[in-house]
């Protein structure tokens, strides 16, 4: 039986010798190195994952903060716009004061013996604000003047560049107005 | 080489091979990280981009506000006139309202050039002569500035009339005409305050 058995068997002539015992880490490193290449690839995966994650989130912040920005400032150049046709607006106004209050004042002023020969009003081109207001008044004197000035200055109006010439019982006075609020 | 050795060097490979493929899931994930970092810093200025703009519209609000309240009040004045034809129609409604006696009267319209240009184009300049009782030219004057608001008086000259009570003016008067474009998209509650 030995005999036929050993008969089935193949002659194994070129049988190869065992591994040098350094050729016997190959394999321990194989497995080991099968490990920790799937570990760290795991761990590599969820921060790969993660990181995406987070410059997505911080892309959208980026649209919002850019989307907002963008928002202000068109919100800026529409109030720029609006203030600058509110200032032309103002500038217009500060130079179309009424001027009837002007008139009423300087003629509630006069003495009972004074008369107005002529009263004008004319604003200047370049500062409309600015008005130069000039007066003949006949039987009067310098003291009708000072109460013409009182009377302007109650009106809010501040009186500057006076002049005035002084003849035979009549004065001419030539000043340059300005409002000025003061209350 | 025989079967062991040709197996440890496949096992080699396959060690190699992994050590590759670790390393690329590493410098993509170094990349993804650096990625990551610079989508937050672009975040931080963007959002400190957006902070400055908001400061400065707060900013302009607060140093415009008293202006562009000023503004939705009178907004509505300049912008009831657009054309010549408007103010005049005005000024006739005031000279017959109070029926005064109007010696002369001439109007033209003063369009800005350039840089005088923007929410006014122009004015309608009126030159009026009047005679009339002093009293009701003076009451004249005070209702016509109170129904024209922004009308400008540029000139205005008063002297004795032919009867003692009586009292000429020689008016110059500015009527401002507005931009039709903007006061048609001028509503007053599209004005921020």
């Amino acid at each position: 039986m030995e005999y036929v058995v050993h008969d089935l068997k193949s002659d194994r002539p070129n049988i190869s010798g065992g591994l040098p015992g350094a050729y016997k880490l190959v394999p321990l490193a194989f497995y080991g190195g099968t490990i920790l290449a799937i570990l760290m690839n795991v761990f590599y995966f969820v921060s790969f994952r993660n990181h995406q994650q987070s410059e997505k989130s911080w892309q959208k912040e980026i649209s919002r903060a850019q989307m907002e920005q963008t928002n202000l400032i068109q919100q800026q150049n529409a109030l720029g716009e609006q203030a600058i046709a509110a200032g032309r607006i103002a500038d217009w106004l500060e130079g179309a004061r009424p001027v009837q209050p002007i008139s009423v004042a300087v003629s509630r002023s006069m003495d009972a013996k004074a008369t107005i020969a002529e009263f004008s009003l004319d604003r200047n081109p370049q500062m409309p604000a600015h008005l130069v207001m000039e007066l003949k008044v006949n039987h009067a004197g310098s003291e009708q003047i000072e109460t013409t000035r009182e009377a302007l200055t109650a009106i809010d109006y501040h009186i500057f560049s006076a002049q005035q010439v002084k003849a035979d019982n009549a004065i001419d006075f030539k000043t340059k107005l300005m409002w000025n609020r003061r209350r | 080489m025989n079967d062991h050795k040709l197996a440890c060097v496949v096992l080699m490979l396959l060690i190699a091979a992994m050590l590759y493929g670790t390393q690329e899931m590493k410098a993509r994930t170094d990349q993804a990280a650096t990625a990551a970092q610079d989508a937050e810093m672009a975040a931080e200025n963007a959002e400190m981009q957006r902070s400055i703009a908001e400061t400065s519209l707060i900013a302009l609000q607060r140093d415009t506000h008293e202006l562009r309240q000023g503004y939705s009040r009178w907004a509505s004045h300049f912008a009831s006139i657009t054309s010549p034809q408007e103010a005049e129609a005005l000024i006739a409604d005031a000279v017959r309202k109070s029926d005064i006696l109007v010696l002369s009267q001439t109007t033209t319209v003063k369009e800005f050039q350039n840089e005088d240009r923007g929410v006014l184009y122009g004015v309608l300049e009126g030159e009026f002569d009047i005679e009339d009782d002093y009293v009701k030219t003076v009451n004249w004057l005070g209702e016509f500035e109170r129904d024209l608001p922004n009308c400008r008086i540029t000139h205005l000259k008063a002297i004795r009339g032919d009867r003692e009570s009586n009292l000429r003016l020689t008016l110059k008067i500015e009527i401002p005409l507005m931009e039709p474009s903007l006061a048609a998209a001028l509503k007053p509650a599209e004005i921020q305050n």
